[in-house]
């Protein structure tokens, strides 16, 4: 008798444990971490969407690899992955309009899949679609299946890769959320742009 | 002792896995399909004429003198079958003929509670259910706009909508929801375009 109350028991503490790990994979309950990794859609931290290379240099304290620093023609567009703090960015630059100095260039997007990196609601790396739902219920989404190049000319939905991107009111700005095969691997904030 | 906990062990791993599973059943009966295309035999695309044809009844546009003198678009409220349905028109050119012009139906609005995607989604279908329905689609959610006043639009605090779509543009389907229950009271198939480019 003792017995089957004990694996009765059991059942039911095994049984409230799985619900409890359901739960926490469907809805965004685990807490915002360190500020220094704090994502919000105008950046992570202390990096800011609008700063100058010049300015996120002098922030971290080293000098930006550009991947196109050797390109001879003119570079509108480039990114440098850099190390903030204990997490890995990946920095996206555009070249900024005014005249002078044109050679200027200024963070439109960053993006990382550190788990130590998340939102203000707790959203993270390893998170799936319906916590991020439940944390933006009031902002415009759009989501699906990321379009893959099969070759030249035709493009496919993918099987594994999804994004949501989250803006707000205004449209200025945006929290992209890329996942592979339902969870977030890496998290954007960034202008926002057309599609 | 044993005899009463299996049972009740049963029951509570059958409701557990009840819960998870929970979907929408399909919907068999294609009568009043909701698509991308239209809902049942009414198509986005189909002219006044051919809808009229199809359906068997004659299409009173709500503003027919004002459609003849200039309004580009107009409506009408039929009866298909057992569901009420709220069509909207836009006039279109007819190249065959010159300074001719036909109505074609660009939106088809219903509320009936029989029209239901071939997925089951229909009225009263919950948020959760449209967005895991529509799991290889482009989805846009967004609040729905309201007039404040003569000159003001503000975003509803209870209103919005589920956009599905194949493609950024085209054909789409667009599920109107409430947000205190997050359920379904209103399904729209139309085109969206993109005239902000």
């Amino acid at each position: 008798m003792k017995s089957i109350l004990t694996v009765f028991i059991a059942t039911l503490i095994i049984a409230g444990c799985s619900q409890s790990d359901k739960k926490k994979n469907s809805q965004a309950d685990n807490k915002p971490g360190d500020a220094k990794y704090l994502l919000s859609k105008e950046g992570i931290g202390d990096l800011k969407i609008g700063m100058l290379q010049k300015d996120i240099e002098k922030l971290l304290g080293q000098s930006l690899s550009m991947k196109h620093r050797n390109d001879t023609g003119e570079v509108w567009m480039d990114t440098a992955i850099a190390k903030y703090g204990d997490i890995e960015v990946e920095l996206y630059f555009q070249k900024t309009y005014s005249e002078k100095p044109a050679d200027e260039m200024e963070l439109f997007a960053l993006s990382t899949g550190s788990p130590l990196c998340k939102t203000a609601s707790g959203v993270g790396v390893g998170d799936d679609r319906s916590a991020i739902l439940a944390a933006y219920e009031d902002n415009p989404i759009n989501m699906g299946p990321e379009s893959v190049m099969v070759n030249d000319s035709t493009w496919t939905l993918s099987k594994t890769n999804y994004y949501i991107n989250v803006s707000d009111d205004t449209w200025d700005k945006q929290i992209i959320f890329q996942l592979i095969n339902k969870k977030v691997a890496t998290i954007q904030a960034s202008l926002a742009m057309g599609e | 002792m044993l005899k009463l906990l299996l049972p009740l062990l049963f029951f509570f791993a059958a409701c557990d896995s009840k819960k998870e599973d929970k979907k929408p059943e399909k919907n068999e009966n294609t009568d009043y399909l909701v698509s991308l295309d239209g809902i049942a035999t009414v198509k986005t695309g189909m002219s006044q004429e051919e809808l009229e044809k199809t359906l068997q009844q004659k299409i009173s546009l709500t503003n027919p003198t004002d459609t003849i003198s200039g309004s580009w678009m107009d409506s009408a409220i039929i009866r298909y079958k057992e569901a009420e349905l709220k069509l909207s028109f836009v006039r279109t050119y007819a190249y065959t003929k010159p300074d001719s012009f036909y109505m074609r139906v660009n939106q088809i609005k219903t509320s009936s509670p029989l029209c239901k995607s071939a997925g089951g989604l229909g009225i009263g279908s919950t948020k959760q259910e449209v967005v895991n329905a529509f799991d290889n689609y482009k989805i846009y959610i967004v609040p729905e706009y309201i007039m404040v006043n003569d000159t003001t639009w503000g975003r509803s605090k209870t209103l919005y909508s589920i956009s599905v779509r194949e493609d950024r543009e085209g054909p789409q389907i667009v599920f109107y929801l409430n947000r205190k229950d997050n359920k379904v009271y209103l399904i729209e198939v139309g085109t969206f375009y993109d005239d902000s480019e």
